[in-house]
């Protein structure tokens, strides 16, 4: 998260530049793109991050990947970045990017934990407990599913938390009896 | 014999297990990105305070320090090894505190006040202190008023020390700085054993554990553990730990001083505690300023200094003290104090170092320890040319102000002269009586380490070498005389003794002292 600061400011350009053009679902699109590639891809990740590599090289890999697959803009800007010698951020830009895409247009995330998938009676009712902790209209589910909570679940919106799983009420009754 | 039957134990079980609530709560939660050298940045938490407490999930303990734009540096109470990246942190919303009561009296504990030296928990009612704290303001204190004996001829008759005041210990290692703070404890007995005791807190910082335990068996066997309390964060602890220990000290030490109880913290040693809290402030990357101390050095030490206080002698005013903890609010009482000495080791007696200087400036008066005084056989090895106290005077007891006010003329005469003896004989008769008398009077301001002098004996042994009535005795001999001199009021003067102690020195008791004293030089 260190370089998050520098990530934010390329991000706050992109966005901006992105709006003013009227590309910005495009440009969320190809980042969202590349950051699943980055995380289904780890060798491709470390590639990026790699300072054995040449820039140069790295430029060419990344030209030769995109090119014809994304907007103008977002190769633009990939090139720019290529340009300072700044690939080793990409990845945290395009996570950052979806941060201030959800920031822009209102949106919510929330992360749930259940110990089984959710079903859409369950998910509806999660989604109105996350209504009354936000102002925001929008409201992005993150599910995982993680059998060791044993039951409940947990619930995750901005920095506020519902623990409310078995797993959790287990641990406190445990620091209280002991 | 009453029974137990193990129905009960399992009903008493189910009634705690139906009382624990089992409703989810909110909770305000960040991650760890980064964790070691015991601080962690966590990111999120981004309603966090500065100063407020957070626990992991393994009950570990961190106290928030930086407030920066994407994350919140934060100072682990504990080992950081059991915490890892990606770890969850809650917010507590209380600030740090630590539970005080009179149960601490005689233990030995760390900085968040929990006993390490094996004894069992801490018993009878404790009382919740914040760590930080403001000091008082103006309207509810005093001046310093009464004297706080350290049993130390030199400082008790020239360097006086009143109960709330700030005494600085300085000087270089091996002078005898902890000895200083140790004797004064172990005088405390004295009142102590007279139901007004002075509660001494002693806090060690970096020090080794063995050093702890030394000083808490000399304490021990002095027999003034049951009024005293160790506050100990030893050199292995965590930096964080090390720097927050005289706060904690500080903590309780205002426990005794805002239920209108003397108190008397010691700060061993304050060089130790900037040298931690540098470590810390460079781990957070605050800019490192002079000798790369942080900016806010100075306030460490103000703030901590600041909460040595006279409280006013008025109820009423008192309970209305700014800051006061809610726990303690019931049982304020005015007229309580906490005296603090802090104490400062010098490198090669360099007074001028920055935080010397910056500790001076804040204390009412300094003890000056020299390591060439101390190999000279002059101990303790106060250097009473540059030692000073700014407030303890006007807390002396009448008694001992009368002799001292003579002595410390006597005493800069005798080291003007001093030199000028080294050249030969060809003095005339007042120089040599000036020496004379200066060099009885130095034998007369030695004494051992752990033997504590009563105030009384001190005026008595005092008015008499600087009266001149020991001028007959051998400079070798004046201990001895000094022994046998206080043996013979003892035995022979308890009326004269017991008026010296209360502050009275009229013409007969000066009268008496004279003619034992007089008596007994002239069989040397």
């Amino acid at each position: 998260m260190a370089d998050s600061r520098v990530a934010s400011r390329y991000v706050k350009s992109l966005l901006g530049l992105a709006v003013e053009k009227q590309a910005l679902e495009q440009v969320h699109a190809d980042m969202e793109l590349f950051a699943g590639t980055c995380k289904a891809h780890p060798e491709f990740a470390l590639m990026l991050k790699s300072p054995i590599i040449r820039h140069e090289k790295k430029r060419a890999i990344l030209n030769g990947l995109l090119k014809g697959k994304v907007n103008v803009l977002t190769l633009a800007f990939v090139d720019i970045i290529t340009q300072k010698n700044r690939e080793p951020l990409l990845q945290s830009i395009s996570q950052e990017f979806h941060h201030a895409y959800n920031e822009y247009k209102g949106i919510e995330q929330a992360r749930v934990t259940t110990t089984i998938p959710m079903d859409p009676q369950i998910r509806k009712e999660v989604e109105a407990i996350v209504r009354k902790l936000t102002t925001k209209s929008n409201i992005e589910l993150v599910e995982k599913v993680d059998p060791s909570l044993v039951g409940g679940f947990v619930l995750g919106v901005g920095d506020k938390l519902v623990d409310a799983s078995v797993k959790n009420k287990l641990r406190n009754l445990k620091v209280k009896f002991s | 014999m009453a029974e137990i039957r193990p129905e009960e134990v399992s009903a008493i079980l189910r009634e705690q297990l139906a009382q624990s609530r089992t409703a989810a709560e909110l909770e305000e939660v960040g991650t760890v990105l980064t964790v070691g050298d015991g601080v962690a940045r966590i990111y999120g938490l981004t309603k966090a305070q500065a100063g407020e407490l957070l626990r992991f999930e393994n009950g570990l303990t961190a106290l928030v320090l930086n407030l920066e734009e994407d994350n919140v540096g934060a100072v682990l109470f504990g080992d950081s090894k059991s915490v890892r990246e990606g770890d969850t942190v809650k917010r507590t919303g209380q600030i740090a505190s630590i539970k005080v009561g009179e149960g601490l009296l005689g233990r030995v504990v760390d900085m968040l006040a929990a006993p390490i030296d094996g004894k069992g928990p801490v018993l009878g009612d404790l009382y919740e202190m914040p760590l930080e704290r403001k000091a008082p303001g103006v309207i509810y204190r005093q001046p310093v008023n009464e004297p706080l004996q350290t049993g130390i001829k030199a400082i008790d008759s020239m360097i006086p020390i009143g109960r709330g005041q700030r005494e600085l210990i300085i000087g270089d290692r091996q002078t005898g700085k902890t000895a200083v703070a140790i004797d004064t404890i172990i005088n405390q007995k004295e009142f102590y054993e007279r139901g007004k005791p002075v509660y001494c807190i002693y806090v060690a910082i970096g020090q080794k554990a063995s050093t702890v335990a030394s000083v808490a068996s000399t304490l021990e066997k002095a027999g003034a553990m049951p009024y005293t309390i160790i506050v100990a964060a030893n050199a292995s602890d965590p930096a964080p730990m090390q720097f927050f220990a005289p706060f904690t000290g500080a903590a309780i030490g205002e426990f005794f001083r805002d239920t209108g109880r003397p108190a008397l913290v010691i700060y061993d040693d304050l060089s130790k505690q900037a040298v931690s809290y540098r470590e810390v402030s460079l781990l957070l990357r605050r800019p490192p300023g002079r000798e790369a101390y942080p900016g806010d050095i100075f306030y460490l030490h103000s703030r901590l200094l600041e909460r040595a206080a006279k409280v006013i002698n008025d109820d009423g005013v008192a309970k209305n003290m700014n800051d006061l903890p809610a726990s303690i609010k019931h049982l304020v009482k005015g007229g309580g104090s906490l005296t603090a000495l802090p104490i400062i080791e010098t490198q090669a007696n360099d007074v001028s170092a920055y935080i010397p200087t910056n500790v001076i400036s804040i204390t009412d008066g300094q003890i000056f320890l020299e390591s060439n005084l101390f190999n000279s056989g002059i101990r303790p090895a106060i250097n009473v040319g540059i030692s000073v106290s700014r407030v303890g005077g006007s807390a002396q007891i009448k008694s001992m102000k009368k002799v001292a006010g003579t002595l410390k003329l006597d005493q800069a005469q005798f080291r003007e002269l001093e030199a000028f003896s080294k050249f030969g004989s060809d003095l005339d008769a007042s120089t040599k009586l000036t020496i004379e008398r200066g060099r009885r009077n130095t034998e007369v301001l030695k004494q051992p380490q752990y033997a504590p002098v009563p105030v009384e004996e001190q005026v008595a042994v005092i008015l008499a070498s600087t009266k001149g009535y020991m001028d007959k005795v051998p400079v070798g001999k004046v201990r001895e005389f000094e022994k046998e001199f206080i043996g013979l009021l003892r035995a022979q003067h308890k009326a004269v003794l017991e008026n010296l102690r209360v502050g009275k020195l009229d013409d007969a008791d000066t009268e008496t002292l004279k003619k034992v004293a007089v008596e007994l030089a002239s069989k040397y």
